[in-house]
């Protein structure tokens, strides 16, 4: 538990607190801010995974307005996967009943999205690799045939 | 072939026999035909070459707006503005006859200024480049009509190889590739360039997969590098050949043995582009330019005739005579009349619920019905929702706007599933203008919530332009006002839910858990006082006016797209490819409940359509979809202390069943077109599959439940009008 305003305490630490209540309607500039601030609170893995993921997908939301918005989100999204391979906890569903299940990263599947469009199919099959120990090898078999076929260029 | 003969050869059958584009561009060189185009080579030259070395060439003029953008083009020399202005302006165009050119399109403003993503944004450029579509507005901007018609199509060609080692890479199989690679390379050819030597690694089969991201890169800017400096007047005079001859060949295979053919038959959809890229949209051009003479019965309108609205024609005491409507005095036909004096009195109430709205109430919901029926919580005879709109306010509207006409099936007038949903269309941006504003007010005061206020102008944007557009005008000095007094709105005092819940948790202690739900600022009422005064003044100067220009907008929209038909084509259209416009359905079924000929008359274009009428669906759309449901057995649903169901199974089951009773009014509206039950498959195979599977019975057992239900729901209800 964490101590809050009022005198008492919260579940909530700092971190989590911190977000934005309207990242929808927030400049890239106030979503940036927002995250830098939020990273240097206190609080746990799982609350600056989100903050990542959260500020990676309201910027994404606004790269018409401003391109170089998404070479912001790749770098989140990299930061992300590092953070979550760190401490995979940050992802861990506690709640789901069996086998340990893991939330949807978005991170893996923004990040190879934007790979293929760039034709950066080589690193797209890395990050799906990366995905796979959290059940979400995105699009792994299509991105090694599409490899395959690169590798096959030179082939006689 | 001898000279002598050569010289007896039109320009366009040389140009066919060319095997090459260096050759057609030879041939054009030694001709008359070089100088019509020296104007555009020049122009291009210079605007692909500053294009090519990084510079943005165009861009979107309202990027945010959801209407149609204009598209400006930039740094251009005042010379070359007017020569765009005069070959590729909208009306320019239509005036010679280019009546295919429709009001606005797609375009792909990311490939025309590929260079400049490239250097601005290196990691990412081909995102930039793809995320760069806009809906532009060719009939604002002769800026849209350059990129739709030509420089699309050239830098399509030009960024080829980009595509293939972009997203080109994911989306092609290895044999679309390679084919690819070879047009790309054949198109590099024609253009005058080698290859290899234009290509280097990013060559099929040149090793680009062994480059790292940086090489690959390099590679990137070499080749836009290598095309900037090979741009000059005849290499655009060889990329303007590369896109004619399609054209060339397409106007010989279809040519008489008099070498002359309609337009409208050489002139496919896909080669629409490039007679206005490259030949100002001017059929005659053309043939002048190939040497062949029109078509004997080859007509070029260079205007539309102007819509007359004969609103006499409507009334139903025949001896009034017959008048013409025009844009100073509109006269509404009885049967839009009833519409519009509905229009006043939903807007009266519409006003008055707004006007009284203070805090303490609910927020206002169902004031604008929707294309979607509440089946939960509507409160019972109150079917948009909304204690505000009883029955028997609501009941005209389904007389008023209760018909309608499918364009497939033109001779059977059906009911229109969704009849409130239509009188909001009638109403048009006004009423969601207001309703918007007023819903700000509350979220801003009642909600907390920032910015709601302060976007307003930029999220009503395109509202405030159509009502501006219309001659009805909203005084935007409002937004100010609203800016003016949410800044003294009160402190933001804690929301909690309603009810706290207090448990015991045995040994004589309980526990209280009351959850913050937010915060809500005083004032509201000072807000929507601003708001009230603002409306009614508009209201009080405009409304008349607006709702007129309405209809009278409407039914000319649709009488110009009757013209615009007839003079592309040659003839008028059929009355399926008429009512399948967008424009002229939308014209039948807001103001005529999908009777055709009621639009004839009124505009006086000849022709008849008979009609059977056919109306089963009840008037209570609402009772009946709910009676459906019923008769489906839909589960009843329990839900925790938080509102989400108990049982998941349960849930998922009853969210199928109430699909199925959205979809019974479209079911009904099936069997009013063909007289006859419809079939799994023309009602959607792909719905009664998904939801059998849901419910664990077969698809054909669903479908027999399913026309059971909704025949005992028919006949509990009386139909809306007997056919």
């Amino acid at each position: 538990m964490w101590p809050s305003e009022d005198g008492g305490e919260t579940s909530a630490s700092p971190a989590q607190s911190h977000g934005l209540s309207n990242a929808r309607n927030a400049s890239a500039r106030e979503v940036i801010a927002n995250l830098r601030e939020t990273l240097e609170l206190p609080g746990n893995a799982r609350d600056y995974h989100f903050a990542l993921q959260l500020s990676a997908d309201a910027l994404w939301a606004r790269r018409k307005e401003d391109p170089s918005l998404v070479e912001t989100v790749v770098d989140l999204c990299l930061l992300n996967i590092r953070l979550i391979e760190a401490r995979p906890e940050a992802v861990i569903d506690e709640y789901a009943k069996g086998p340990i299940s893991y939330y949807s990263v978005t991170a893996l599947s923004r990040l190879v999205d934007v790979y293929r469009r760039e034709g950066l199919v080589r690193e797209a099959l890395a990050i799906a690799r990366r995905g796979e120990r959290f059940d979400q090898a995105v699009d792994l078999e299509e991105l090694e045939a599409q490899v395959a076929a690169l590798d096959a260029e030179l082939a006689p | 072939m001898s000279a002598l003969a050569e010289r007896s050869q039109t320009f366009g059958r040389q140009l066919l026999a060319a095997t090459t584009v260096a050759e057609m561009i030879a041939l054009e060189s030694s001709r008359e035909q070089a100088n019509t185009f020296r104007r555009f080579d020049t122009t291009f030259a210079a605007l692909i070459r500053r294009s090519l070395a990084g510079e943005r060439i165009c861009r979107a003029v309202e990027s945010k707006s959801r209407r149609p953008t204009g598209i400006e083009m930039i740094g251009l020399t005042p010379d070359d503005a007017t020569f765009i202005e005069t070959r590729f302006g909208y009306d320019a165009q239509r005036s010679r006859g280019a009546w295919y050119l429709k009001p606005d399109a797609r375009l792909d403003l990311g490939l025309v200024n590929v260079a400049a993503h490239l250097a601005a944004y290196p990691r990412v450029f081909w995102s930039a480049v793809l995320d760069e579509t806009v809906k532009a507005s060719l009939e604002s901007s002769s800026g849209a009509v350059v990129v739709w018609s030509w420089l699309e199509t050239v830098f399509r060609r030009l960024a080829a190889p980009l595509y293939l080692r972009g997203s080109g890479l994911g989306e092609l199989s290895r044999e679309e590739q390679q084919s690819q690679w070879v047009t790309a390379e054949s198109e590099l050819v024609s253009f005058g360039c080698d290859p290899v030597d234009a290509l280097g690694p990013l060559r099929y089969g040149a090793g680009w997969g062994r480059l790292n991201v940086s090489e690959q890169l390099a590679a990137k800017r070499r080749y836009v590098a290598y095309l900037h400096e090979r741009i000059t007047t005849t290499s655009v005079a060889r990329l303007r050949a590369l896109v004619t001859k399609p054209l060339v060949e397409r106007y010989y295979e279809k040519a008489k043995a008099d070498g002359s053919v309609l337009r409208r038959i050489a002139v496919t959809k896909a080669l629409e582009p490039v007679l206005s890229g490259v030949f100002g949209g001017d059929w005659l051009a053309f043939l002048t330019y190939v040497e062949e003479r029109p078509h004997p019965k080859e007509q070029i309108a260079t205007e539309l005739p102007k819509p007359i609205l004969r609103a006499g024609a409507l009334f139903s005491h025949q001896a009034q005579p017959i008048q013409a409507v025009d844009q100073a005095a509109p006269v509404a036909p009885p049967t839009i009349a009833d519409k519009l004096g509905f229009l006043r009195r939903y807007w009266d109430r519409f006003d008055q619920l707004c006007a009284q709205h203070k805090h303490g109430m609910n927020q206002l919901t169902g004031l604008i019905p929707s294309r979607f029926l509440i089946l939960d919580a509507a409160p019972a005879g109150a079917p948009w929702g909304s204690d505000a709109f009883p029955m028997d306010f609501v009941d005209p509207v389904t007389s008023l706007w209760g018909t309608m006409v499918v364009s497939r099936w033109p001779d059977v007038i059906v009911s229109e599933p969704y009849p409130a949903a239509r009188m909001v269309e009638a109403f048009g941006p006004a009423l969601e203008l207001w309703d918007r504003v007023s819903a700000a007010c509350w979220k801003a005061s009642e909600w907390s919530e920032e910015n709601a206020l302060s976007e307003l102008p930029q999220r009503l944007g395109d509202h405030v332009r159509q009502l501006s557009d219309l001659g009805c005008p909203i005084d935007t000095a409002i937004f100010d006002e609203l800016h003016e007094v949410e800044r003294h709105l009160g402190t933001p005092h804690p929301k909690t839910s309603e009810s706290e819940n207090t448990n015991s948790i045995g040994y004589g202690v309980s526990m209280t858990i009351s959850i913050i739900v937010g915060s809500w600022r005083p004032g509201f009422e000072r807000l929507r006082d601003v708001v009230t005064k603002h409306r009614r003044e508009w209201a009080k100067n405009n409304l008349t006016k607006y709702l007129d220009q309405r209809w009278t907008s409407d039914v000319r929209a649709a009488v110009t797209e009757f013209y615009r038909h007839q003079a592309d084509r040659g003839k008028a259209p059929t009355v399926k490819q008429f009512i399948g416009r967008p424009v002229v359905s939308r014209a039948l079924n807001v103001w005529f409940g999908g009777e055709i000929d009621a639009l004839y008359k009124l505009t006086g274009i000849a022709g008849s359509q008979p009609q059977l009428k056919r109306l089963l669906l009840p008037v209570d759309r609402l009772a009946f979809a709910r009676a459906v449901i019923r008769r489906l057995g839909r589960p009843e649903l329990r839900y925790d202390q938080y509102g989400a169901p108990i049982d998941r199974t349960d849930y998922e089951k009853a969210s199928q069943v109430d699909d199925l009773g959205q979809h019974s009014l479209s079911f009904v509206q099936l069997l009013e077109i063909h007289g006859r039950e419809p079939t799994s498959s023309e009602f959607g195979d792909a719905q009664i599959i998904r939801a059998s599977a849901v419910l664990g019975i077969t698809p054909g057992e669903l479908w027999t439940r399913y026309v059971l239900a909704v025949q005992q729901a028919l006949a509990e209800f009386p139909a809306a009008v007997r056919s």
